[in-house]
């Protein structure tokens, strides 16, 4: 009888570990999937405009413009100008994402006339005043998460994955739900969660835009929502334009471009 | 010069479509401490200007920018300064060449800088960030992978400005025309300096050296002339610098050391009457920068920067800089909200002299998209022992400024 039970347990036991190390296996997957159907996009050359709107309601506008360069077997290089509110205006931010290893991040003071390398670490704080945070709107490569398959679910008219994922690197959130449309293999809504597990944010992904950079097929959303539940602040990122696979040159995305 | 270049530069972009221009206009407030002294102005008001323009065409690039400070009943103070003004093309993808007066950035320390002596400064502005007046120069610039090697000419060295009698900045001492002096005799600021830079970055690391000859307007020796009116002495000098910043996770460090080798070291009557003259010394500056993120996007962020001169004498350092054995602790704090909220509480301690302190509050916000305030306090806290020297001198300078800014 005893010897009944403990193999009972230990069978629990074992397709619960089975189960979890299958769901983190199928995580993967579906991140490694959504990834490789995202990837091959070159570049993109974008001008963009961020709605901030107070718990009052009150609104306020950042307008930007930004080019990224896809890097081969790494993340993503990126160029950012900012140009409003008009006391930053001509500030620019150039960002190497890795995949094994922390940022590289420099920042270009007009006012100072000089580029200042700034530490990667600030990821969890607020872009430009916003409820975007650095880490938010920066490359998502696979390898900066561990993931965990939840469920199959219905959101709006979409099929979706839904998966857990959680940062790898010192990160603002604890972990983040993802909602992936299966068929446009890109998220719909994320819920943040932050270091004390909750709820923190919510991003929801629309006006979404079918892309085709030699002959794939690829979908961006060129509006993401972001409401904050525990201040309820909101702000709306908008691509006013937005130029997929436009190879810019690799020195563009050097110091020496940013003066 | 500069208004020739002015002229062949504005002209043309005032057509073109795809120039790139920013620039602001702000109201100036500063309230000194009274010193007692009817001859100096303790209430400053002033408007300042800067116009911040650049046009790019394919691979050539002109840009202008230039800043103008105008005092209310002190005409005497009032300057223009043209920061850049210049022209550049690039030559077979990794060459640019240019021509003009530039400004030039070249230590990754924040207020502590021993590498960045090219430019002279308008000293007649807060003692920690003076501000720089451009530098006649002709440039190569190749650049490598992550990395630059630069050659410069600077036919013309450019005259600080410095504080008139009537400045709560200066010594209340009118300043003369200053004298160049070098082992060959010249006596003009047009001379053949010149000097040649390669950075490079490694990952997380980036390295900077130089090595640069032209007249040392960083320090100098206050003197007298022949007429015994006060004059500064700028002598011909060697610098070879070095420096190194390294990145990991919250933590910026740098180190920057700078050696001065005077090519005359010709004796000169200093303000006091002694015979003096410049003597071989090196600055060297270590910087550590943490960064601090809090919960709902705040952060904040640490700076400690030490500097001191070595190969001199104590007294011989003393002479030399206020900042000869110093620390500063900075701590700044961005709230991150939609206007930019910023305070800012920094201190200089001076760890030789006893009883030296410099403390600096600053607060910033945005009024709006285009508006944006601050308020800045200054203590200095150096009660005079003896004869007035180092940051003493400024002891009674104590001031609250504040300024509006439109910005466009």
């Amino acid at each position: 009888m005893c010897n009944k039970k403990i193999l009972i347990i230990m069978m629990s036991l074992f397709s619960l570990v089975s189960y979890s190390k299958n769901s983190q296996e199928k995580g993967l997957e579906i991140a490694t999937k959504v990834q490789d159907a995202n990837n091959q996009f070159l570049g993109e050359i974008n001008t963009t405009k961020m709605i901030l709107i107070d718990a009052y309601g009150a609104q306020t506008v950042r307008k930007m413009k930004g080019k990224i360069l896809e890097v081969e077997n790494d993340g993503d290089k990126s160029l950012s100008t900012f140009l409003e509110p008009l006391d930053v205006k001509g500030t620019k931010m150039l960002t190497w994402s890795h995949k094994q290893k922390n940022d590289d991040q420099w920042l270009y003071l007009p006012s100072l006339r000089r580029v200042k390398r700034i530490s990667s670490s600030g990821q969890s704080s607020s872009f430009m005043g916003s409820e975007f945070s650095f880490e938010d709107l920066g490359s998502q490569e696979v390898e900066k998460f561990t993931y965990n398959y939840l469920k199959d679910e219905t959101l709006g008219d979409s099929l979706t994955w839904v998966l857990e994922r959680t940062p790898i690197r010192k990160s603002g959130y604890s972990k983040q739900i993802v909602w992936t449309s299966k068929k446009m293999l890109t998220p719909l809504k994320i819920e943040y969660f932050d270091r004390r597990e909750k709820l923190l944010k919510t991003a929801v992904f629309s006006d979404f835009k079918e892309y085709s950079i030699k002959k794939k097929k690829m979908f961006r959303a060129n509006k993401i929502h972001m409401k904050n539940i525990q201040t309820k602040k909101e702000s709306i990122f908008l691509w006013e334009t937005r130029s997929l696979g436009s190879v810019s040159s690799s020195r563009e995305f050097m110091k020496r471009s940013l003066k | 010069m500069v208004k020739l270049i002015f002229i062949i530069l504005v002209i043309p972009l005032n057509g073109m479509a795809e120039s790139f221009t920013q620039g602001q206009i702000s109201f100036e407030y500063r309230r000194f401490e009274d010193d007692m002294t009817s001859e100096t102005h303790d209430e400053q008001i002033s408007v300042f200007s800067r116009i911040d323009t650049k046009y790019q065409q394919a691979k050539n690039k002109f840009v202008l920018r230039a800043y103008a400070r105008v005092h209310s009943g002190k005409s005497g103070q009032d300057i223009v300064v043209a920061e850049d003004l210049y022209y550049s093309t690039e030559v077979k993808d990794f060459i640019e060449l240019g021509a003009g007066y530039k400004i030039y950035n070249w230590s990754n320390l924040e207020v502590f800088r021993p590498a960045d002596t090219v430019n002279s400064k308008n000293l007649d502005t807060d003692i920690e960030k003076f501000e720089k007046i451009g530098e006649l120069s002709l440039y190569a610039n190749m650049f490598m992978p992550n990395g630059q090697l630069s050659i410069y000419f600077f036919p013309k060295s450019a005259d600080p400005l410095f504080p008139t009698k009537e400045s709560r900045f200066g010594l209340n001492i009118p300043v003369e025309d200053p004298i160049w002096v070098d082992k060959d005799g010249h006596t003009s600021n047009w001379n053949n300096s010149g000097a040649i830079r390669f950075t490079q970055s490694l990952g997380a690391v980036d390295f900077q050296a130089h090595i640069l000859n032209h007249y040392d307007r960083d320090y100098f020796i206050l003197g007298l002339n022949d007429e015994l009116a006060v004059v500064p002495y700028f002598f011909r000098v060697n610098e070879s610098s070095v420096g190194l910043q390294h990145s990991a996770d919250q933590y910026l460090t740098k180190f920057e050391v700078t050696h001065k080798n005077y090519q005359d070291e010709s004796e000169v009557l200093s303000i006091v009457g002694t015979a003096v003259k410049p003597k071989d010394f090196s600055v060297a500056a270590l910087g550590l920068e943490y960064d601090q993120s809090f919960d709902h996007g705040s952060t904040g962020k640490i700076l400690i920067e030490y500097q001191r001169i070595l190969g001199v004498s104590l007294y011989e350092r003393s002479i030399l800089s206020v900042f000869q054995n110093d620390l500063f602790v900075n701590y700044s704090y961005n709230l991150n909200d939609t206007m930019g909220t910023q305070l800012s509480l920094g201190s200089f301690i001076d760890l030789e002299r006893s009883h030296e302190f410099l403390h600096i509050a600053t607060y910033t916000r945005r009024l709006s998209n285009t508006w944006k305030y601050n308020i800045n306090m200054r203590l200095f806290d150096a009660p005079i022992k003896s004869s007035p020297d180092g940051m003493e001198i400024l002891n009674q300078s104590d001031s609250l400024s504040f300024s509006l800014d439109r910005f466009f």
